[in-house]
């Protein structure tokens, strides 16, 4: 090695440039960034309308949790029709909120509301865990409440107000052309969050050993989404028909009201609606955007839905035997290992044809 | 950026032999050996081309990650001169995109990248450091277009934009500048090449997130070899088949580390997210089932943990010191307990500690007694069923509600529990035997309710089973912060400052604080500083956040870790991280595998008569003779033996008082600034002596409203220390000018400091010895024969028939609770290294824990002690104070000794006090033979002072408060 001080006057003009490269870069060794910015990869997700691009450029940790939410939408949404002709499947590209029905029907409606319920779950959840830096607990729900009761707000209450704010924002933001479609899908969106919000719970900490309960602690916290898949199936089931009012004198559409009702009567504010009638999703139709049954699993004995004389529309179905193969009894021996049989079953399933 | 571009010419000018010399291979040694970094470190002294260690150096960052912290301050430091530049550095434009407005400031303030970094985490200002970064090497590249501004321009614009350069600009800098600087094209291609912030590399981990395998194969490659965004994007669409979705976990590795390309709004830390304060109490789980739990319930709120927690830990006597650590936070036990109307057995009880004295809690008790007249109790675990017991003692099960409900906490552990001796004889008289399961008796249903007989940690109830024989005599001692009377966020702080003349003020403030994370109820004052534990939990790593005016934690700084797995080996036995212990007469207490003890002279039953002769009762067996030096901690201590054994060098002290020498001569300061003498005594090693003065800019103009009065050398009182100043005054001592303290009378502190007046005294923080200059020195040792004191003449106790407590190193008893605290001096100096190197003082310790005696009769004094243990003094403000407010007085230093002793977070989260290690309690009481009469109250116009008269009677915490003394404060 060199020995330094004999060159010091040298080197002290090196030292800046050494220093700034070093600096640098120790700054890239240290950041986690990045081999995409958010910008890119925003522009070339599919089917986001422009302001949602603006969103996801700008929040990329909030557009996570939006994919998140939706996908916790369509997946109740498959569970929830699993057993139906329609399982929540549709033709055409894959966007964050799913593949999207064409026809304005009782099934859109339901996924439309289910998503942004989904959503606003979704962001109000990663509110209250602190992954979202610009939310957090409700500050509403802070502090005394109710001196009497002696029950006052603690903890983390889950800012809904927030995930349903966020949901209207992001969600609302792609209904751009104005047609009825679009009065359709907002109003089912918010009352998918509606539905939501009603359901929110409040969970109470009783203080001290004793059994009466007088000073208790309380906070709001989300349900589990399962519970408003439920519900949401319940309003699909009584889905209001509806049409549009052109009130305006451009004769843009303006607002629903329940089809065959007298007068102006509006559907609620929780009622999903729908404007076209159901397909009956028997066949893969590019129209309505069916992917029909052909292939669907089908039980042969269930006289509902998922039997395969209604799953299948008539056209009857294929059966495959297999037989199913596992360990069993197993036993430990001493020592050391274990010993098991081999049972075997012979199955059958039955596809649609 | 005038440097940069010269040494970039340099170092293509020169040859690549003096360049070997810029790197020491002896900071190589801080790289762990054998790594890639340590290799590429070595390699670097032994290039021999100049382009290969140009590339060298730039991927030394790759090969050692910014954690090897000392390497990098030691390549940077063996270059001295390194970090200095011109004015102006490449960064300054970048500072409107910093997050934090303190990190804003460092910013616009530094010379380079190096000053705002401890300020400015990397983690939480990226934009600013990609723009830093980018600025950086734009002006490094641009510099080369010299007057060309075309070219200079077109290059800029490439460093300007947030994504990728757009094919177009490229070419505009190739058609501009190509003719003019070749190593302009070079250097703007090797940006481009490489942006984002280059290296795909390091997002590599995100492949492993991509579902199918073909696609992790494919997305390694194209991260390997692929280095534009849209060459990147369209590797990975076309490869995997799917378009980008932000349900797809590979999609979502890569917005995850996406920076958003426009400043985002305040982002809050993520310690702000939890339960900082619960999360301390985690530690203490004896169990790791419910140390996880507490974990869960702490960091990650909406989770259903709590439930379990209830069931598992909440009332599991194995985890007494997790749960009462967890009650310290939620309900803090504080002095006093009146007004209530069920408990009235209770009420008058302004010495003892309480959890919940309010009216919530007494109607609560109320409520427990009629359901347990039903014939059962219900509690959490169990159900006992009972006789009825408004037949069966019904006295004592109203005792048992009341006390269950408001929670006395007097005894040491601070705990709840009801003793179990009380606990079996009360279910044996009216347990309902005859529905008890079976197997089930009294001593088995106390055995899990109430485990403990020990009076320490259990409370009798015979206690209250009779009304307190106080009376109400509430005024002497009142508690006006308890029960809370602030709003939510607001924290309550006793008003010892007083009510401007002729006008009525309230005796508490409501002041706004900052929670410990948004689930906490656990508030801290604003501008403090606290220390958190980390959120992953990992035991014995902490970060320290200072509580800004927004309400939320920030600027937190992390702490190097504390090993909490090592052990100390003490005789022979193993004592864990944490633990206190004594040895002779020695507390000592086991911080990360050291034993730390405090520097006391010994001297026990079995002590030999040549060691009891040689005993002087001051540390090394020095001499008790008077010849103060002042050492460098701006500590006067009583002999150059003393200093010399308290590990002072002979040139790190000066012969005399550290108050008699004037800091400010020779001036020190700038010279439109001004020299204000301001003693104080550091706790810290740092390698610039204590600082004992300040330079302050000569005010502009100062806030006449705010109040907070100082009284200047002439003995004129001002509204606030500004307008002194501004009429350039010298400060004499903070508080109301005072008759007493009119002219110099000297008067000798504990700290064997003389002030000129009591006053002064008082307003350093420090109670009074004697009258006159201080003469002599006084043992720190518990006992003494004979010492250089037995000539003072000692003031008379304040109290006649008080058993009174003689501070170490002092002369003379005085009335008053004691605490000798034994502290961590590495830990000390971390806390002024993460604070830019601003030394800890003992004012500062002060400041804070007067924040936590609650009874406004009682006020804070203390001092290093000479052998470096902290004493804290909680003493009766009143001249002539009564038994009673002695008590108060006691009670408050037996809270804070178990507060520091159980290491509760109440105290522990402030910095610096959670540099305390142990704590020994001493207190005055009041001999049974003296008739606890009741004095009246303090003598209107008495000097001692900080004293509210008592208020009101009838109204005694929002009573007026015009009538009281003037204070110091």
């Amino acid at each position: 090695m060199i020995i330094f001080s004999s060159r010091s006057v040298l080197l002290s003009v090196y030292y800046p440039q050494i220093f700034l490269i070093l600096t640098s870069g120790s700054y890239l060794a240290l950041s986690s960034v990045v081999a995409l910015g958010a910008n890119i990869i925003c522009n070339k997700i599919p089917g986001l309308a422009p302001r949602q691009r603006a969103i996801c450029q700008s929040r990329p940790d909030a557009i996570i949790v939006v994919g998140e939410g939706a996908q916790l939408g369509i997946n109740e949404c498959q569970y929830q029709f699993r057993y139906g002709r329609w399982n929540c499947s549709a033709l055409g590209e894959r966007t964050v909120f799913g593949q999207e029905l064409r026809v304005g029907s009782r099934e859109a409606a339901f996924t439309y509301a289910i998503t942004a319920a989904g959503v606003a779950h979704a962001i109000t959840a990663a509110c209250s865990q602190g992954n979202l830096s610009q939310c957090g607990c409700d500050r509403e729900k802070q502090g005394y409440y109710n001196q009497e009761e002696g029950w006052k707000w603690g903890g983390c209450s889950a800012d809904i107000k927030y995930g349903i704010e966020f949901s209207k924002r992001f969600v609302d933001a792609r209904e751009i052309k104005k047609t009825t479609r679009r009065l359709m899908n907002l109003h089912n969106n918010e009352a998918g969050r509606k539905v939501l919000e009603e359901r929110m719970k409040l969970e109470c900490k009783c203080h001290g050993v004793s059994g009466s309960c007088t000073t208790k602690t309380c906070w709001t916290t989300l349900p589990k989404f399962r519970e408003i898949g439920y519900v949401l199936k319940d309003k699909y089931n009584e889905a209001v028909y509806v049409e549009v009012v052109r009130a305006s004198r451009l004769r843009q559409p303006t607002f629903l009201k329940v089809k065959k009702s007298q007068g102006f009567r509006k559907p609620m504010e929780t009622d999903l609606v729908y404007i076209d009638r159901s397909p009956n999703y028997c066949e893969e139709d590019a129209a309505t955007g069916s992917v029909g049954t052909q292939g669907r699993l089908c039980n042969r004995t269930s006289p509902h839905t998922d039997g395969c004389d209604l799953m299948c529309c008539g056209r009857g179905y294929n059966t495959h035997q297999y037989t199913k193969v596992w360990q069993c009894n197993c036993k430990f021996q001493w020592c050391c290992f274990v010993k098991c049989n081999t049972c075997s079953e012979r199955t059958e399933v039955f596809t649609c044809k | 950026m005038y440097v940069c571009f010269e040494i970039v010419t340099f170092l293509l000018a020169f040859n690549f032999y003096d360049l070997v010399l810029t790197q020491d291979s002896s900071c190589c040694h801080h790289a762990v050996e054998p790594s890639p970094c340590w290799e590429a470190c070595a390699q670097l002294a032994t290039i021999k081309s100049e382009s290969h260690l140009k590339h060298l150096l730039q991927r030394l960052p790759s090969y050692c990650p910014d954690s090897t912290n000392e390497l990098w301050i030691c390549i940077n430091s063996t270059l001295p001169g390194a970090s200095r530049k011109s004015d102006g550095w490449e960064g300054l434009g970048c500072c409107e995109l910093a997050i934090s407005a303190e990190c804003r400031r460092e910013c616009k303030k530094a010379s380079s990248k190096n000053d705002i970094t401890k300020i400015c985490k990397k983690d939480t200002e990226k934009p600013l450091y990609s723009c830093i970064t980018k600025n950086e090497m734009g002006s490094v590249c641009c510099n080369y277009a010299g007057r060309h501004t075309n070219c200079r321009e077109y290059c800029q614009a490439i460093f300007r934009t947030d994504s990728s350069p757009t094919v177009s600009q490229i070419k505009a800098v190739k058609d501009y500048c190509q003719s003019i600087s070749p190593q302009l094209i070079d250097c703007v291609g090797n940006y481009t090449k490489s942006y984002p912030i280059r290296s795909p590399i390091d997002s590599l981990y995100c492949c492993e997130r991509a579902d199918e395998p073909h696609c992790q194969v494919a997305c390694r490659r194209i991260l390997r070899t692929m280095t534009t965004e849209h060459e990147i994007m369209e590797g990975l669409i076309n490869e995997c088949g799917s378009q980008p979705l932000p349900q797809d976990p590979l999609w979502q590795c890569f917005l995850g580390s996406a920076h958003p390309p426009t400043k985002s709004e305040t982002e809050t830390s993520p310690t702000a997210k939890m339960d900082g304060a619960k999360l301390h109490c985690c530690s203490k789980a004896n169990t790791s089932l419910c140390r996880d739990m507490c974990q869960g319930i702490s960091t990650n709120w909406g989770t259903q943990t709590w439930q379990e927690f209830d069931q598992m830990c909440e009332y599991n006597p194995v985890e007494t010191d997790l749960i009462t650590c967890l009650s310290d936070v939620r309900e803090p036990c504080q002095l006093g307990c009146k007004d209530l109307a069920y408990c009235t057995n209770f009420n008058n009880r302004p010495t003892e500690l309480f959890r919940s004295c309010n009216i919530q809690s007494d109607q609560g008790a109320l409520n427990d007694i009629k359901l347990w007249s039903n014939g059962t109790i219900k509690m959490p675990f169990m159900n006992i069923p009972v006789l009825d017991i408004r037949k069966c003692l019904p006295e004592m099960w109203k005792a048992v509600a009341c006390a269950l409900q408001i929670k006395p906490c007097y005894s040491r552990a601070r705990s709840s529990a009801i003793c179990k001796s009380d606990c079996v004889d009360i279910l044996t008289q009216c347990g309902d035997r005859k529905r008890f399961h079976e197997g089930q008796t009294a001593e088995r249903i106390c055995e899990i309710l109430s485990p403990v007989d020990d009076p320490q940690s259990c409370i009798p109830l015979e206690r209250y089973l009779t009304p307190s024989s106080l009376g109400n005599v509430m005024e002497e001692v009142i508690h006006p912060c308890n029960p809370n009377p602030c709003p939510s966020n607001h924290l309550c702080e006793v008003n010892r400052k007083g009510c401007q003349l002729g006008q009525d003020c309230l005796p508490f403030f409501c002041v706004p604080g900052c929670k410990l994370g948004e689930a906490s109820e656990f508030l801290v004052q604003l501008e403090a500083r606290v220390q958190v534990p980390l959120r992953n939990g990992q035991a014995g790593c902490f970060e320290v956040c200072t509580c800004g005016q927004s309400g939320r934690l920030e600027g937190c700084a992390d702490m190097p870790c504390i090993d909490t797995s090592k052990t100390c080996i003490v005789g022979g036995q193993r004592k864990n991280h944490g633990t206190s212990f004594r040895v002779d007469c020695h507390p000592c207490s086991c911080f990360a595998g050291d034993t730390i003890c405090s520097a006391r002279q010994c001297l026990s039953g079995d002590s030999s008569d040549e060691d009891r002769r040689r005993f002087t009762g001051l540390p090394c067996g020095c001499p008790d003779r008077f010849v103060p030096v002042c050492a460098r901690n701006g500590r006067t201590y009583p002999s150059a033996c003393v200093a010399r054994c308290m590990g002072f060098k002979d040139n790190q002290f000066v012969f005399g008082h550290c108050r008699s020498s004037n800091p400010c001569s020779p001036n020190p300061c700038h010279r439109n600034q001004r020299c204000l003498p301001n003693h104080r005594v550091c706790l810290t090693d740092l390698p610039d002596p204590c600082p004992q003065h300040e330079c302050v800019a000569r005010p502009l103009g100062c806030d006449k409203s705010h109040s907070d009065p100082v009284c200047d050398t002439d003995n004129m009182e001002h509204p606030n220390l500004c307008q002194l100043l501004q009429q350039g005054k010298t400060l004499a001592y903070t508080g109301h000018c005072q008759e007493a303290c009119k002219k110099a009378q000297h008067v000798c502190g504990h700290n064997g400091e003389t002030y000129n007046t009591v006053c002064e005294a008082y307003s350093d923080r420090v109670a009074m010895d004697y009258q006159g200059p201080c003469h002599a020195v006084g043992s720190v040792a518990d006992f003494t024969f004979d010492s250089g004191c037995d000539m003072i003449p000692c003031p008379a106790l304040s109290t006649p028939g008080c058993i009174p407590v003689t501070p170490p190193g002092a002369c003379c008893p005085l009335c008053a609770g004691m605490l000798q605290i034994l502290w961590n001096k590495e830990q000390m100096n971390v806390f002024a290294k993460l604070n830019r190197n601003q030394p800890v003082t003992v004012h500062d310790i002060l400041r804070i824990l007067r924040l936590h005696i609650s009874v406004p009769q009682c006020d804070i004094f203390g001092y290093l002690s000479i052998n470096s243990e902290i004493i804290i003094l909680i003493v009766p403000v009143d001249q002539q104070p009564t038994p009673l407010q002695i008590e108060a007085c006691s009670m408050e230093a037996k809270k804070i000794d178990s507060l520091i002793n159980y290491g509760s977070p109440t105290l522990i989260s402030h910095v610096p006090l959670s540099a305390f290690l142990t704590s020994e309690v001493k207190i005055s009481t009041i001999r049974p033979s003296q008739p606890s009469e009741h004095h009246p109250g303090p003598q209107a116009g008495s000097w001692v002072c900080c004293a509210f008269l008592p208020s009101p009677p009838e109204s005694p915490t929002r009573g007026s408060l015009d009538n009281q003394t003037h204070c110091l404060h």
